[in-house]
């Protein structure tokens, strides 16, 4: 690798920086919202089984981003890498919790309408009804889980000062298995624009990835821990814990190739292994919780800006990776 | 099993171990209290009264540092955060119970109100009622600990709080209105009828607090 083809990487090292400012909120947002746990504790975590998660079970969500993406030059992708940090820049400063998955996917769908790729339909229709269904499933395993566990307690009552310490043990494990489905499923998606360049192997993309991640938990912004917490439902730390267990168990669906293989092979409806915005499981687990615990104290226009956001986001993407090909090509770069 | 539970959870099991230890003294306070107050009765303060009292205040002592402790515990190692505040209100306010119980000995040792044969029988009742109110409180926090309903603790709180109102006010009318004393014992008296009174309504405050936290933590 020339020391030129190495300076186009920066795009995929800034992207994962602001991806991991972005993303320790999910995994372990509502722990440290709750003050479960600290940041430092939670970004050293976050790091290595993010990194555990791309390397060891991201075949499935890497085969599927490759379908979608076909930028073949490094030069593409460092613009489409930029594009998209920009559009994460924006919407954070709105306080908004942004999906990289859905604002890279947005890119590589601008890059394929530029220069006439083709769209592969049957897979954006796979990706965009997981992008709908997603949170619907979280939803409902966190509806199920607090169900479970409030029974369970009621029934066997545990210390209010054991209950806390058995609550901090389960939230780090948890957090740990939402790293590692992120990196399973979100890691590829950020290699996306860089998969079919020539110069550099997935492995050492992922690497580069992980690393660049670990920068970003570094740098968390804790205005968006505040966002998902307390601003659209207020959570309890074991409201927190099943938030993040229906997070992860939602994740695991759409990422583990070989659960994938099993249930095909059974001839049974399948998850399809496509990359999914984590904060939109972790809100709709947020709002499976507020079902049972009552709606009214759902953030109803809090929801409404996050889920316009979804859907605005990978347009957004879209349009800017197109404008900024223009520019290249006008340019002559 | 346990011996990873114990591993594992020390610091918890400390915490756990310190809060019974606390409730605890207030419980042995309480009874001594009690035996101040109906030695003071009978002799006034004679050396059995002020070695009860001694033993009071030396509770109360540790109490407070056993307070320390836990706020420090609760703080410090991020237990409980988001009922520590909670949690902290719960000790402090039945520290209050204690120190009313050590300044009331105090207040009877230093100042020595005669107080009247007439109201000894309803100063008893009052003083009898106002432990079990706090008795209640004390079973009511443990129950909230453990995390099992307080309720039926509670509601006994309650009542047993405006029991020690009617019997205090009993006894206000006693001293005012049937007994001709000056103006200025007769004070004193109700000074230290009120200082009785307080702590039922100390556990009063306690549980009505105790009661929305119970809310709060149920899932």
């Amino acid at each position: 690798m020339t020391l030129t083809a190495s300076v186009w990487l920066a795009g995929l090292i800034i992207l994962g920086i602001f991806f991991g400012r972005n993303t320790l909120t999910p995994m372990f947002g509502t722990a440290i919202g709750t003050k479960m746990i600290s940041v430092h504790v939670a970004g050293i975590l976050g790091t290595v089984f993010f990194t555990l998660g791309a390397l060891l079970n991201s075949s499935g969500t890497l085969s599927t981003v490759g379908k979608l993406s076909f930028i073949q030059t490094p030069q593409e992708a460092f613009l489409v890498c930029i594009g998209v940090t920009i559009i994460l820049i924006f919407l954070n400063k709105q306080g908004i919790p942004l999906s990289i998955a859905q604002a890279v996917i947005g890119a590589l769908v601008g890059v394929n309408l530029f220069y006439g790729y083709p769209l592969h339909p049957p897979m954006l229709y796979k990706v965009v009804s997981a992008w709908i269904l997603a949170p619907f499933i979280a939803a409902f395993w966190a509806y199920m889980l607090f169900l479970l566990i409030r029974q369970y307690i009621r029934k066997h009552p545990i210390g209010l000062l054991y209950r806390d310490a058995y609550l901090r043990v389960f939230l780090l494990i948890v957090g740990c298995c939402v790293a590692f489905g992120t990196g399973a499923n979100n890691a590829p998606v950020l290699i996306g624009p860089y998969q079919k360049t020539p110069l550099y192997s997935e492995f050492t993309l992922l690497c580069l990835t992980s690393l660049s991640i670990g920068i970003g938990f570094w740098t968390l912004q804790h205005r968006k821990i505040k966002i998902i917490s307390t601003a659209l439902f207020p959570l309890t730390p074991t409201e927190a814990f099943v938030s993040a267990l229906a997070t992860a168990m939602t994740l695991f669906l759409f990422s583990n190739g070989s659960l994938h293989h099993f249930i095909r092979s059974h001839g049974l409806p399948f998850f399809p292994l496509v990359p999914l915005p984590v904060s939109s499981l972790m809100i709709g687990s947020i709002v499976g919780i507020s079902c049972l615990k009552g709606i009214n104290g759902l953030k109803i226009p809090v929801l409404a800006r996050i889920v316009l956001s979804w859907i605005a986001t990978p347009c957004i993407s879209c349009l800017i990776c197109i404008a900024f090909l223009s520019i290249m090509n006008f340019k002559g770069i | 099993m346990d011996v990873i539970k114990f591993f594992l959870f020390r610091t918890t099991h400390e915490l756990e171990v310190k809060i019974d230890e606390f409730l605890s003294n207030i419980t042995q306070s309480g009874f001594l209290f009690a035996k101040c107050i109906g030695l003071y009765l009978e002799s006034g303060v004679s050396e059995e009264f002020k070695s009860y009292k001694e033993s009071v205040i030396q509770l109360e002592s540790r109490n407070d540092t056993l307070r320390r402790e836990i706020e420090n515990q609760l703080y410090a190692q991020m237990i409980l955060p988001d009922s520590r505040s909670d949690i902290l209100k719960l000790i402090e306010g039945c520290d209050q119970i204690i120190n009313k119980y050590e300044t009331n000995l105090i207040l009877l040792a230093v100042e020595k109100p005669k107080i009247p044969k007439e109201l000894r029988k309803a100063m008893t009742e009052l003083l009898h009622i106002t432990l079990d109110c706090v008795e209640s409180l004390l079973e009511a926090v443990r129950l909230f600990f453990d995390n099992t309903t307080c309720s039926d603790k509670i509601s006994k709180v309650l009542f047993l709080e405006e029991q020690a109102d009617a019997t205090a006010l009993e006894l206000k009318k006693i001293c005012f209105e049937n007994l001709k004393l000056p103006l200025a014992r007769q004070l004193q008296l109700k000074a230290f009828i009120y200082s009785i009174e307080k702590i039922s309504d100390i556990a009063e405050d306690i549980a009505d607090n105790l009661s929305i936290m119970a809310v709060k933590h149920s899932l």
